[in-house]
């Protein structure tokens, strides 16, 4: 607007309220209110540990307020909080969590146990641009996705620093990771015995490694056809050793097998529209089942590996995901651990479902201290309790190199 | 004054809660029904939201805050609304001045420019849609309406910009021609 003068603005403006003005005079019939009254006469005002319990408190001009959930959640958390606060007084009794907790953000105050923050990458050369893909190889090293300068980072178990991998290129061994808007989307997946996939999302191709990272072989070129890539968002690799790629725009999920033959696809966009920016990620669990991240509505949803259906996260209006889920995690038990992108207001950066679907607490409050999230782009969670986060940071662009890796430690009751 | 009713209905007084209510329920259904454009769904976002107050009132430490409570609860019902109800089938009518009724051409260019204008803003995305109507229709300064909708000031004046800018060009971009009758099409 910098070639509109100020009165056309102050104009425009002028219109704008005036038109608001008249538009909502009609207001709606007063029986419509005395409804309202009368229901809302049937009902007591929930007592405020009550609400606390069911969301966390919200800051509006200094005060603090809350919102909820509907109550037929509440039950089920309030069983939570309880079982929570024993399972903690049990882990700190025996000393197991040991670090600062002040990173978990649950619906209840009373449910702030389970997962504790324990060490950030902060030193030269461990900070990278944030990507949308961490995975962890056999030797329980971390990969995490450096888009701009189309190579990894490679941590060691608990975090120190190992060294990069990978450069900017179109060659075999040399990698493009980021989509055609910019967005870094690097991604990395492991076979049991070290051999690797690498989605080269910008090359429109998958490449192969074996576990000495030497080359094996490349397929996929842009296109619509079988094999081909025209948005390729998601790879992970099964409990048998299938490889699964996503691809949004073309709106298919395919598996190849670990000679990269394509060996069938997944209908998982029978219930998730086809499009670009239409899903964000995959992650297959132990058990084979699939978890698509998709944008809107913001939901996860679960399928078995031939496409039915099984169950949806955030399934309904009031849930609690806020904005768009990212990078995913299932434990064992078949609870979701998803990451949200950073426009959800004051909602802790990763959520944590049960295999029911019913939402049980968040990780990761709002900010950038250690244990807080901006922007949680990628997670990983390997056999011993580990939760990986690849932490955004405060993104300005392509470049920014603001991530980091942070680790969280899952205790009692999520980890045994 | 409010700030008596609201520690009254917080202690369990409705018909404290009521005289709230009605003193607030046309700002809020203008809002609801400005941001979802859709008299019925306005309708079950308010009652969604003054529900909530209700049950949840207990929970508002500062009664002064009442107001931008109560908007924050019907900004979010708004939210989830426009999200969970399916997209309908849609008519817009199209109403152009009628050169045939000169006498009358004021009065039918102010109809214009006013469907015109709700065309072009129903088009806007609803977070662009919402800071308008908190800022223009509520009145309501940026820090107040950054704050009822938990984002920072920074974000509601890029909002306000973006949806202004981009009222200014789909209003340039329709120029009226000159049609007689009201002229009925399908979205």
């Amino acid at each position: 607007m910098n070639d509109v003068r100020p009165s056309d603005l102050r104009s425009l403006e002028r219109r704008v309220t005036a038109w608001m003005a008249d538009e909502a005079a009609p207001v709606a019939h007063p029986s419509e209110l005395e409804q309202i009254l009368t229901e809302t006469s049937r009902l007591r005002p929930e007592p405020r540990w009550l609400v606390l319990l069911k969301e966390p408190p919200m800051r509006i001009s200094g005060s603090r307020v809350a919102v909820g959930m509907p109550a037929r959640g509440l039950l089920l958390l309030a069983l939570i909080g309880l079982l929570a606060v024993g399972a903690m007084a049990v882990a700190v009794g025996s000393g197991l969590l040991t670090n600062k907790v002040t990173s978990v953000v649950s619906p209840s105050p009373s449910a702030v146990v389970g997962a504790a923050f324990a060490w950030r990458s902060t030193g030269p050369g461990e900070q990278f641009d944030p990507g949308s893909n961490i995975d962890i190889d056999p030797q329980g090293r971390i990969w995490v996705a450096d888009p701009q300068n189309g190579r990894f980072a490679i941590f060691a178990a608990g975090g120190a620093f190992v060294e990069y991998w990978g450069s900017n290129g179109t060659a075999v061994g040399h990698f493009d990771l980021r989509r055609p808007n910019g967005d870094g989307y690097g991604g990395v997946a492991f076979e049991p015995d070290g051999s690797f996939f690498v989605l080269d999302v910008g090359n429109h191709r998958v490449q192969q490694f074996d576990a000495n990272r030497q080359f094996v072989r490349a397929w996929g070129s842009q296109g619509t056809g079988p094999g081909q890539y025209s948005d390729p968002i998601g790879i992970d690799v099964g409990p048998d050793g299938t490889l699964y790629i996503l691809d949004d725009q073309r709106g298919v999920l395919e598996k190849f097998d670990k000679d990269g033959n394509l060996v069938g696809t997944v209908d998982v966009f029978k219930t998730i529209p086809t499009g670009f920016n239409a899903a964000n990620g995959i992650t297959v669990a132990g058990d084979g089942s699939i978890y698509i991240s998709r944008v809107d509505p913001f939901q996860v949803q679960k399928f078995d590996a031939t496409g039915n259906l099984l169950q949806t996260f955030n399934s309904t209006a009031t849930g609690t995901m806020q904005e768009q889920p990212l990078a995913m995690a299932v434990d064992p038990t078949g609870r979701l651990y998803v990451t949200q992108g950073p426009q959800r207001r004051t909602t802790p950066g990763i959520l944590v479902y049960a295999a029911d679907g019913s939402y049980l607490f968040g990780i990761g409050p709002r900010g950038t201290n250690d244990g807080e999230l901006l922007f949680p782009c990628g997670l990983a969670l390997d056999g011993k309790g580990n939760l990986y986060v690849e932490e955004g940071g405060n993104i300005v662009g392509p470049g920014s190199n603001t991530g980091s890796l942070q680790l969280f430690r899952l205790g009692a009751p999520l980890w045994p | 004054m409010q700030q008596q009713l609201v520690e009254r209905a917080q202690a369990g007084d409705h018909d404290a809660f009521s005289v709230l209510v009605r003193a607030s329920y046309p700002r809020l259904h203008g809002v609801a029904r400005l941001i979802l454009r859709d008299s019925e769904r306005a309708q079950d976002a308010v009652q969604e939201a003054l529900v909530l107050a209700w049950r949840h009132v207990r929970a508002l430490r500062d009664a002064d805050a009442w107001d931008a409570w109560l908007y924050r609860l019907t900004v979010r019902a708004c939210y989830r609304w426009a999200r969970q109800v399916k997209r309908r089938d849609e008519i817009e009518l199209h109403v152009m001045p009628d050169l045939e009724q000169a006498g009358s051409l004021d009065l039918s260019t102010s109809i214009a420019e006013r469907d015109q204008l709700s065309r072009v803003i129903s088009r806007l995305p609803i977070d662009q849609r919402t800071v308008m109507v908190l800022h223009f229709y509520l009145d309501l300064p940026l820090t107040d309406a950054a704050n009822v909708l938990d984002i920072p000031v920074g974000t509601a004046k890029s909002r306000l910009h973006r949806g202004l800018e981009a009222l200014r060009a789909a209003l340039a971009a329709e120029a009226p021609a000159p049609i007689s009758r009201i002229r009925e099409r399908s979205a």
